[in-house]
């Protein structure tokens, strides 16, 4: 056998390697792919979260409703940082820090989300929303 | 030309000989897992949750050719030095990429213990593909961020497993025989 790598030669062959699964291989993926499929559409529907919550050191020191516009002003160590909330999301819109990383994390609407601030101190977290969570998340 | 005692002196030494011709081979075929590894993590994907596994092409591939330890000795070495080609030893990329491979292999191992003439190495090669999802998930899930939502992303790698499992199992397949193939006699000895 002199070319047994694997190159795709056509659809022929794919239907030639597909015949080397035992049954017991179709079963499997055939399992997965109800299972996920199934857990995908039972899950329930991802919500944004409903409160961006300002902790400033560890401590909370305001609460905003995401359901509507507000803005509130939290003080760090560094100095004040404000908060605005505007169609359903929250962002920094001032800070006393020197690079303002927090400025252009820009927005968090989903619950798990979360604005920082290193040198002043402040954390925004989004909470109390639906059960699903989007991440960023690089697997290798 | 050879005499008896030659043929003696040969045949004594034919264990040897294959021992040595094995792990000649599985040193390979680690560096070609490590190739493997390395290659795919310069793939560009649209997807950053899409991992293709190629280096579970020879993981299977020597799972199911030399057992147990072997495969755990070409994992380990895949994962650590592989790391430390990507720059990324003891960093928490390390970590998922441990785990994964840790539980993928054990998963792959109960697979083939449990039922070895039910599923072929494709079968396995999925097991493996989820298992090693399962893996990174469980040590995200525990180390890095709240527990359990991040659970809620298993049922779409899941699909992905499942698919990739199927193309990784084929090529090992593949690889399989090309390897028995190779070993008949292209290079003139019995080993």
């Amino acid at each position: 056998m002199s070319d047994a790598r694997g190159g795709r030669r056509g659809a022929s062959t794919a239907r030639e390697a597909l015949s080397w699964m035992t049954w017991g291989d179709r079963a499997l993926v055939v399992v997965l792919i109800a299972v996920s499929v199934g857990a995908i559409l039972a899950a329930p529907k991802a919500r944004g979260g409903a409160v961006a919550q300002v902790r400033v050191q560890g401590r909370e020191a305001a609460r905003l409703s995401l359901a509507e516009e507000g803005r509130a002003t939290v003080t760090g160590p560094l100095g004040e940082t404000e908060i605005a909330v505007e169609k359903g999301a929250a962002r920094i819109v001032r800070a006393p820090c020197r690079r303002k990383v927090c400025i252009r994390m820009g927005a968090a609407s989903r619950t798990g989300q979360v604005l920082v601030c290193v040198p002043n101190e402040v954390v925004v977290e989004v909470d109390g929303g639906g059960e699903e969570v989007e991440f960023d998340a690089i697997l290798r | 030309m050879r005499s008896s005692a030659d043929a003696v002196r040969e045949a004594a030494h034919e264990p040897r000989r294959a021992a040595l011709r094995r792990r000649t081979e599985l040193g390979l075929l680690t560096a070609a897992s490590l190739v493997l590894f390395v290659f795919e993590s310069f793939l560009p994907s649209p997807v950053p949750w899409l991992k293709i596994g190629l280096a579970n092409i020879v993981t299977v591939t020597v799972l199911a050719r030399d057992g147990f330890r072997a495969a755990l000795a070409v994992t380990l070495v895949r994962v650590v030095i592989g790391s430390l080609l990507l720059g990324s030893f003891l960093s928490p990329a390390f970590l998922l990429s441990l785990s994964g491979a840790l539980v993928a292999l054990a998963a792959m191992a109960a697979a083939r213990a449990a039922a070895p003439r039910l599923l072929s190495v494709v079968g396995v090669s999925i097991v493996g593909a989820v298992g090693h999802n399962v893996g990174q998930l469980a040590v995200v899930a525990v180390l890095f961020l709240r527990a359990r939502e991040v659970f809620h992303l298993l049922p779409y790698l899941t699909l992905s497993a499942t698919l990739v499992g199927v193309l990784t199992g084929l090529s090992a397949r593949a690889l399989t025989t090309y390897l028995e193939t190779r070993r008949g006699g292209r290079h003139g000895h019995r080993t």
